[in-house]
């Protein structure tokens, strides 16, 4: 099995507090956030999630004659007592100018003499160093349990678009060109495209559009999580089966499957015959860069995301609804033809911000959504099937867009990822507004739990 | 729930059941029991439980790692839930408790009682 090296998650929020603290100059020291950490381990890695960003006082500083940054005994002890309380990991983070950056000795002097002694008080938690660089990192991390320290890691920000440092290993002109020009066809572009696993939940008219789409564009690894086998009904929702798959009632995961071979024979796909929240599903998620989501009800992208907001997860949600006229009798006519793409990044504006999940609106939710898109309540009720199958094709390009702009990051910076409306009428997707809500009970909470830490 | 309500149902289930672990986990306790006892006939016989201690709900809420064959042979009607990153099952039972009158184990032993009932 490839060793995996430990990863430090940092959410939207985290990182951006981040950034403008370490962006803004000083004359007095090198500046220098702290975070708290939590932590996970998933197949065998690490996962170090910042929970908390801790700007120091400039009290807390003391000066020193070198350009580095020194602070006092007094606010080691303040940190220390803030990891303790929450049973929380150390990370220090600070930057040096260049792209590509190594720790100073006086760095590794002071992680050093200091994180040893986070981790003899919290030994169950991870605690680390990190310099950062304009395209590089460089640090020291020791993980739980463990005495020695690593030098080996990942550092992960999850903002406009997902980055991971280290970058792939090119030539300096195919990172250049990536550097100018994400969508370009470069080693770097391939090779971070290579690298990226993403699970997609629901397989059905949006999940195996976008499973095609994805595995057309060059992604290493899809995980398909889908437990149900075709039926005529599906006919029309999506091209990705034939009249043979329908007939004989095959499963949605091994038609899929079929067909991403034929497109892509370097794309692993893995299938995982479950549901929302079996164990099965739980594992395949978290061990996911990116979940796309294509479920039609609302407890199960309650859970899902809770899952990526737990282990800082980009998870991007589909969806389609056909609404008929309430005061109509039946059959009443369509009124309109919506849908919606909402792309989660952790510490970012999530599904309760929003009001798309609520409390209410879940219990209200009772033996899961109608899977038909057009249903007659008349008496002699019945389902129809309806030609949803390009609605659901724009929707599901428009998240393989979305996953093309995390992984690749073509967009300019600023550039709002979150959530996007389609009317089928007009044909057009309109961006909204989604704002953070500090009161947000699951933001509040849930971003970057981690494994629940046990004693 | 109180905070000091949760932290004395955390210790009723820490005496009650010694190799009980617990964590913080979003501002809930979870209490993890490896091992209780189900009532007299299912299958299996023992089995391991989460208990939630939610702040912002009224009552504590019981899940099993595995919902067990009632004595009859029977089965409750099981729901699966995501707590903590990890799957666990629940199945519907109104449970009576009351904040400063009922105790911890009174919560998991009339959770509990359900299964010794019919399916």
């Amino acid at each position: 099995m490839k060793h995996k090296p430990p990863q430090i998650r940092i959410s939207q929020n985290c990182w951006r507090t981040i950034d403008n603290e370490l962006s803004t100059p000083s004359l007095q020291h090198e500046r220098v956030v702290f975070a708290l950490t939590s932590s996970a381990v998933i197949a065998g890695r690490t996962l170090i999630l910042v929970r908390e960003v801790i700007v120091p006082p400039e009290g807390g500083f003391t000066q020193t004659h070198t350009h580095g940054a020194k602070w006092t005994a007094k606010y080691n002890l303040e940190l220390l007592n803030r990891c303790l309380d929450g049973r929380y990991g150390l990370l220090i983070i600070h930057k040096h100018g260049g792209s590509q950056v190594q720790m100073s000795w006086h760095d590794l002097d002071s992680a050093h003499q200091l994180l040893p002694r986070f981790q003899a008080d919290m030994p169950q938690r991870a605690h680390a160093s990190v310099v950062l660089g304009h395209s590089s990192a460089d640090g020291l991390v020791w993980l739980p349990e463990r005495t020695e320290s690593v030098r080996d890691f990942e550092f992960r920000v999850l903002d406009d678009h997902m980055s991971t440092l280290p970058l792939p290993v090119c030539d300096a002109g195919e990172a250049q060109l990536h550097a100018k020009q994400a969508l370009a066809d470069t080693a770097t572009a391939r090779k971070l495209l290579r690298a990226t696993r993403i699970a997609i939940v629901g397989l059905s008219g949006g999940g195996s559009q976008i499973a095609t789409q994805l595995a057309a564009l060059g992604f290493g690894e899809l995980i398909g999580i889908e437990d149900q086998r075709l039926d005529p009904e599906n006919r029309l929702s999506t091209d990705a089966w034939n009249w043979l798959d329908l007939t004989m009632h095959r499963k949605k995961l091994s038609t899929v499957k079929r067909r991403i071979s034929w497109i892509n024979p370097r794309c692993r796909f893995t299938g995982i015959a479950s549901r929302v929240p079996e164990q099965r599903t739980i594992d395949a998620l978290k061990s996911s860069d990116i979940i796309v989501g294509c479920v039609n009800n609302l407890t199960a992208r309650a859970d899902i995301l809770e899952i990526a907001s737990r282990y800082c997860i980009p998870y991007i949600d589909v969806g389609l609804t056909i609404r008929t006229a309430d005061n109509e009798p039946e059959p009443a006519r369509i009124v309109a033809v919506s849908g919606h793409v909402f792309t989660y990044v952790p510490g970012g504006p999530c599904l309760w911000c929003c009001g798309y999940l609520t409390k209410g609106k879940i219990e209200a939710e009772t033996g899961g959504a109608d899977r038909s898109y057009l249903w007659n309540r008349g008496k002699n009720g019945s389902k129809r099937e309806a030609f949803v199958s390009p609605f659901n094709g724009v929707l599901a390009n428009q998240a393989a867009c979305d996953v093309l702009q995390l992984v690749l990051g073509y967009a300019s910076a600023g550039s709002s990822l979150t959530h996007k409306m389609y009317d089928g009428f007009s044909g057009t997707l309109t961006e909204w507004a989604v704002s953070r809500r500090e009161d947000c009970p699951h933001c509040a909470t849930g971003v970057g739990i981690g494994d629940p830490l046990w004693s | 729930m109180t905070l000091e309500t949760i932290q004395l149902l955390e210790q009723e289930l820490r005496a009650t059941y010694p190799s009980a672990v617990t964590a913080l986990d979003g501002g809930r306790r979870l209490v993890s029991l490896p091992e209780v006892d189900f009532p007299k006939g299912c299958r299996p016989s023992m089995g391991g439980a989460l208990v939630v201690l939610d702040p912002n709900a009224a009552k504590p809420e019981m899940y099993l790692s595995q919902v067990p064959v009632l004595p009859s042979g029977g089965s409750v009607s099981v729901g699966t839930v995501s707590i903590g990153g990890q799957a666990w099952q629940t199945f519907s039972f109104n449970v009576a408790w009351e904040e400063g009158k009922h105790n911890a184990i009174q919560y998991v032993e009339a959770k509990l009682a359900r299964l010794r009932r019919e399916a």
